[in-house]
């Protein structure tokens, strides 16, 4: 894939593997993830709880809770291997050039500090600044974000914001100090549909603007299609399709992606209709490695070969990975049969 | 002491309704609109202005004094104060009634002593020291004296004192001692209590936790007992008891401290803990801040409001705690006033200690109820 684009990725995950210790076991909840990030890109990881793609963020700027670790593969930043540096040099590169939203900005704000402590320590730190400069730092990025009255903002507690707003202070403190990677961890879960809405468009825009590039992770179908440019589909901490969005939207080549599309709310079905779900539940990780494909029990089109071993990622069309042994025609005839 | 009977038995109907009175009127004060909270808590505030100020500059100043003050108050108080000095003089008057009750109802009078008096005598006597025999005429006695004269009345067995005259000097001595045994349970129990938190299940954290189980499980006299026996006369390090220098200090504090630096330090584990799971806290961290500043700056406020919150009650325990404390050590405090003003019935001495306890308390829950309010913001946008 990344023989088609000339430049070297900006961020480039090989094999990451990441485990849990929990109280019934090992978990592998990253599961030899590879990927690329170009400078500029916007790239979503999709799937839903559980299946890995937060721990996938959390890996990459290693802020795993005490009982993660990552066991195996590589992240490089521009070149540099992240997982062989020491803490403080890690802490460098955080905030500094990988910056992150969280999902919930009342929970991820300080409730204890006014909203202008809590956006300038980032420039003091980072950027050397005194607290003058940084605080004038901090209000323009506040009015880039379209914060009305940014001064006054600074003295507000994050409790006196609303969820839009506190959201767009996570963004302009995200960008504080120029950061050339941006992991955002469900950034509009928690918001209402408008607000939603206004939140990716300004992401975008700061992506055009300073070309930035972007891992957005989410389980919302619909905020991949309108944003992303290249999507990797996640399950059971393993990647199971990776596409231009455009694509993946106008035809998925793994039947994950396929039952994830067709449980899609949709605006022509009847009232009254059922929505289609995906039978049974995402298998446990905490029982050693797979010996078969790991959405083969959910599986409609499931057959022998399935169940022989864990299929491996392949290139069926160029540009796009699949992790699928059903044949492309056979998949989708199997498709307009089941229908 | 005996004479059982000589007062005492039931409780009249007055008593009982001045007491439901008294209830009710607290209960009611939660109800006032706070218009009316900030004219009340200002004008009681330029009352007790005025008792403290006539003391010290005579009436015409201390009554100059206390209006300003009073004005000060409701131009520019937060409701809260003003809300809590609402509250501060009903729940007083209150306290001095059920006191005087309770006191009364105890077999046993000043007067009782081995010598038996003569009822004409005893009756001189009351009329002298102004102890009536009945409760409710005491109680108006008392206040007439405490308001009009600024005076918490002679004492009885300690003739020719005023009360105030015994209680000045054990004042500082009480203050000092619980003071220092609340800064040290503070210090103590936060650093253990911060140091296990931020390490659950770790070493340190079970050399902490276990450390405040023996200190909350042992009570004060055995804790000071052993102190006395073992830094005192084995090792000869410090004075076995009294009062003058540094050195007399160091046992009775820590003997007072310890069981609340136990608690404050597993409300600060808890409290540790709890925060150091929050999310803002992973947001420093994905920042690049050193962990010092995480704990430091994120952490620390939601970590100690636990804590914050129960400095008033460990105040009230530390004082109630020093009754025991100081008669163990033999110190001129507030507390053997209190002691030995229960055991001879000498009541305007244990009207005097309770009041002034009481004030104490009071004051210093309002000072943690600021503190909390400073600390979280949340709280200071909702009153």
């Amino acid at each position: 894939m990344s023989a088609t684009l000339p430049s070297p990725p900006l961020l480039r995950v090989r094999e990451l593997t990441t485990e849990f210790r929990t109280e019934d076991g090992v978990v592998r909840a990253v599961d030899h993830v590879s990927f690329d990030l170009q400078k500029g890109e916007l790239l979503g990881i999709v799937g839903e709880s559980g299946s890995g793609k937060s721990a996938t963020s959390l890996s990459i700027l290693r802020l795993l809770p005490p009982q993660g670790r990552i066991t195996h593969g590589s992240v490089e930043l521009a070149g540099q291997d992240l997982l062989a540096l020491s803490e403080p040099a890690m802490r460098a590169v955080r905030g500094a050039r990988i910056a992150m939203i969280f999902q919930d900005p009342m929970t991820a704000l300080n409730p204890y500090l006014r909203v202008g402590e809590q956006l300038v320590e980032g420039a003091v730190l980072h950027l050397g600044l005194d607290a003058r400069a940084a605080e004038r730092r901090a209000r323009a990025l506040l009015d880039r974000v379209r914060i009305p009255d940014a001064a006054a903002r600074l003295k507000s507690y994050p409790h006196e914001l609303s969820g839009g707003m506190r959201q767009r202070v996570m963004i302009a403190m995200a960008l504080l100090c120029d950061p050339e990677l941006i992991i955002a961890d469900e950034p509009t879960t928690a918001l209402d549909v408008t607000v939603q809405a206004q939140i990716l468009e300004l992401l975008n825009e700061l992506r055009r603007e300073r070309g930035l590039s972007i891992l957005l992770i989410t389980h919302d179908l619909g905020v991949v299609a309108s944003t992303c440019d290249r999507v990797l589909v996640m399950y059971a901490g393993r990647v199971v399709e990776l596409a231009p969005a455009a694509e993946l939207f106008a035809r998925p080549l793994h039947p994950y992606t396929r039952a994830l599309m067709r449980s899609l709310p949709r605006l022509d079905v009847a009232p009254g209709g059922r929505l289609e779900t995906i039978p049974g539940l995402p298998p446990r990780l905490d029982r050693g490695p797979f010996t078969e494909c790991s959405f083969a029990p959910r599986c409609r089109f499931v057959h022998e070969a399935c169940r022989v071993a864990e299929p491996p990622l392949s290139e069926d069309v160029p540009g796009r990975l699949r992790r699928c042994v059903l044949p492309l025609d056979q998949l989708d005839r199997a498709e307009t049969t089941a229908r | 002491m005996g004479r059982p009977g000589t007062q005492g038995g039931t409780l009249s109907a007055l008593e009982a309704a001045a007491v439901a009175f008294g209830v009710a009127t607290l209960a009611g004060a939660a109800w006032l609109p706070p218009k009316a909270t900030r004219v009340s808590g200002a004008s009681f505030g330029g009352l007790i202005a005025f008792a403290l100020a006539r003391l010290a500059w005579g009436v015409p100043v201390g009554a100059l004094a206390s209006v300003t003050f009073a004005l000060v108050l409701f131009r520019f108080a937060p409701g809260a104060v003003l809300r809590r000095v609402t509250f501060l003089v009903p729940s007083l008057l209150l306290l001095v009634f059920v006191t005087t009750l309770l006191m009364y109802h105890a077999p046993g009078s000043p007067f009782a002593g081995e010598k038996v008096a003569s009822p004409q005598v005893e009756a001189a006597l009351r009329a002298h020291f102004g102890v009536p025999k009945s409760a409710v005429d005491f109680f108006g006695i008392y206040l007439r004296r405490l308001v009009v004269e600024g005076s918490l009345g002679p004492s009885v067995k300690v003739q020719g004192r005023n009360v105030e005259t015994l209680l000045r000097p054990a004042l500082p001595v009480s203050l000092t001692l619980g003071l220092l045994a609340l800064v040290l349970a503070s210090a103590v129990g936060l650093w253990l209590g911060i140091v296990a938190g931020l390490k659950p299940n770790s070493a340190a954290d079970y050399a902490s936790t276990g450390l405040s189980a023996i200190g909350l499980s042992l009570p004060s006299f055995v804790l000071g007992a052993i102190g006395i026996v073992l830094f005192a006369l084995k090792l000869g390090w410090l004075p076995v008891a009294g009062w003058g220098d540094l050195r007399h200090i160091v046992l009775p504090a820590v003997t007072l401290a310890l069981p609340h630096a136990a608690y404050i330090a597993r409300l600060a584990r808890g409290g540790t803990i709890e925060v150091m799971s929050q999310d803002f806290i992973r947001t420093a961290r994905a920042k690049g801040l050193p962990e010092s500043a995480v704990v430091l700056r994120h952490a620390l406020k939601g970590a100690i409001l636990p804590v914050v919150s129960y400095l008033g009650p460990a105040a009230a325990g530390i004082m109630t705690g020093s009754f025991v404390v100081e008669t163990l050590f033999g110190i001129p405090g507030m507390g053997q006033w209190f002691v030995r003003g229960a055991i001879n019935r000498d009541y305007s001495v244990v009207l005097g200690t309770a009041l002034v306890y009481a004030s104490l308390v009071t004051a210093f829950n309002l000072l943690v109820d600021l503190a909390y309010a400073w600390l979280d913001p949340r709280v200071r946008s909702r009153s």
